[in-house]
């Protein structure tokens, strides 16, 4: 097997949860999901149409009000949303935190309410973000997963709250119990996530990384540099 | 007989740049138009009210580190794949810019009702976020049509100025620019509207990429030939964002004096 950044395997747990045919949008800030879903084009979902900045072959749509009248009406399958601070309901805090300010909503105090799935995705998982109370509650909606460099998370089918669904290989349990800032509710079928595979890897590292290079040239410099 | 002016009427960076007046609202375009946002700093803009289409980048953050700005009305405001704006979060913590929180499609449809000449339009979503106990000017009230449920009613969004950058134009004012903004979104709902763009020809308009658009000159009241007037910001299909120069700006931006520095080298 090969080696993977927690970030890589992030990238192909969305991309799992991709189905194919899916209406999908990713957000200009947003390079790891925008990896998964161009990964899970090429793997199982070949006919997702994809709202993403400078790709060839992305939808055309006039301006982002199209796309978002789009996801207004019910249309929009899949988004994916981060947060400064999300705390157990999976509401999501992007305007400030600990007397710090942030970039702001951008889409979400919309999005988080009007698209079929979203996933949230967010490169620290520390009680620093994992938070019992919000700052400041930007969007207020419910996640399909909750994705991170430590663990998979998603809300109870009852209680709504966030629980531990699989953690990621190096991981437990209790690592992510203490990585997180309110008490987190256990699956019964917790699990430790699949790693990648070797053709997911190799896929992602080659030609969706070619595919991203116009739209986030930083992102793939960066990843490339560590493979 | 009444000699009437051409509009749009085709003018320099500097005469546009007094044509905006200080404190005016001034909607920016997403094309970042930066030499006209540099002018403005030139001409020592002050206490304007920026309302960003819908999210801010580049034009926000120089015109908030050269203090031209007194508030902000945005869905966000970031430098995309470079990071956060450094001017604008510092003043946003200091409350020296008044940041007027908002979200995109809300924005979007804000601008809508002023392109479509109506004063405020119900937006989806929001509900249960902290941007409505934030906003004074936005009502929840129970939709009319609806069966009970409530709905959240924003003021139309009609900037007394607006500020874009297009590809190219022919001498009437009809500008192309790219299909990846909300630009001619903002240009219908301003009241007076400044282009700049790469270059003024006679056949500017004669053919269209897919990914091109063509707005209407008759929206257009100041045309500018500003060539490289995103720069650093990239412009759509014809070059990708100087990474260099954003990132001097960004190390430069890290203290006040640097930052004026910069700024003052920017401006020579």
């Amino acid at each position: 097997m090969t080696d993977f950044s927690p970030e890589e395997l992030m990238s192909v747990v969305i991309a799992r949860s991709v189905g194919d045919g899916e209406r999908v949008g990713i957000g200009v800030n947003s390079p790891i999901p925008a990896a998964g879903v161009l990964l899970a084009r090429r793997l199982h979902a070949p006919h997702v149409q994809v709202r993403l900045r400078g790709i060839d072959d992305a939808v055309p749509f006039i301006g982002s009000k199209e796309f978002f009248d789009l996801a207004q009406r019910g249309r929009l399958d899949l988004f994916f949303l981060s947060g400064v601070e999300i705390d157990p309901l999976g509401r999501i805090n992007l305007h400030r935190a600990g007397g710090r300010r942030f970039p702001g909503a951008f889409g979400s105090a919309v999005l988080y309410q009007v698209v079929k799935k979203v996933i949230l995705f967010r490169t620290d998982h520390s009680p620093r973000t994992f938070v019992p109370k919000l700052d400041f509650v930007t969007a207020d909606g419910r996640p399909h997963l909750v994705v991170t460099p430590r663990a998979v998370l998603a809300p109870g089918a009852e209680s709504g709250l966030l629980e531990l669904v699989s953690f990621h290989p190096g991981e437990s349990v209790d690592s992510v119990r203490a990585a997180t800032g309110f008490a987190l509710p256990v699956r019964a079928d917790v699990h430790e996530t699949p790693a990648p595979t070797d053709v997911e890897l190799e896929t992602m590292r080659g030609p969706v990384y070619q595919e991203m290079k116009a739209g986030f040239p930083e992102f793939v410099a960066k990843r490339l540099a560590k493979v | 007989m009444v000699q009437t002016e051409a509009v749009p009427r085709i003018v320099d960076l500097a005469q546009a740049a007094v044509a905006i007046p200080d404190a005016a609202v001034v909607g920016v375009g997403r094309l970042a138009p930066m030499s006209l946002a540099l002018q403005l700093l030139r001409r020592n803009a002050r206490d304007l009210h920026l309302v960003s289409a819908p999210t801010g980048g580049m034009v926000e953050e120089i015109l908030i580190a050269g203090g031209a700005v007194r508030s902000l009305e945005t869905s966000g405001v970031d430098l995309s794949e470079h990071g956060m704006a450094p001017a604008f979060t510092r003043a946003a913590q200091d409350g020296t810019v008044r940041i007027v929180d908002s979200s995109c499609p809300v924005m979007l449809m804000a601008l809508q009702a002023g392109a479509s000449g109506v004063s405020f339009t119900p937006v989806p979503g929001v509900i249960g976020s902290d941007l409505l106990p934030s906003r004074d000017d936005w009502k929840l009230v129970e939709d009319p049509f609806g069966d009970g449920n409530k709905v959240v009613l924003v003021p139309a969004l009609a900037p007394d100025y607006v500020i874009v950058h297009g590809l190219r134009a022919d001498p009437a004012g009809n500008l192309v620019t790219t299909i990846e903004f909300d630009d001619r979104l903002l240009i219908q709902a301003g009241r007076f509207v400044v282009a700049t763009v790469e270059e003024i020809s006679p056949d500017a308009t004669r053919a269209l990429a897919p990914d091109e658009q063509l707005i209407p000159g008759a929206y257009l009241d100041l045309l500018v030939e500003a060539p490289g007037g995103s720069l650093p910001m990239g412009c759509y299909g014809r070059w990708e964002d100087d990474s260099v120069a954003i990132h001097s700006y960004l190390i430069a931006a890290r203290q006040p004096g640097t930052l004026k520095a910069h700024l003052d080298r920017l401006l020579a």
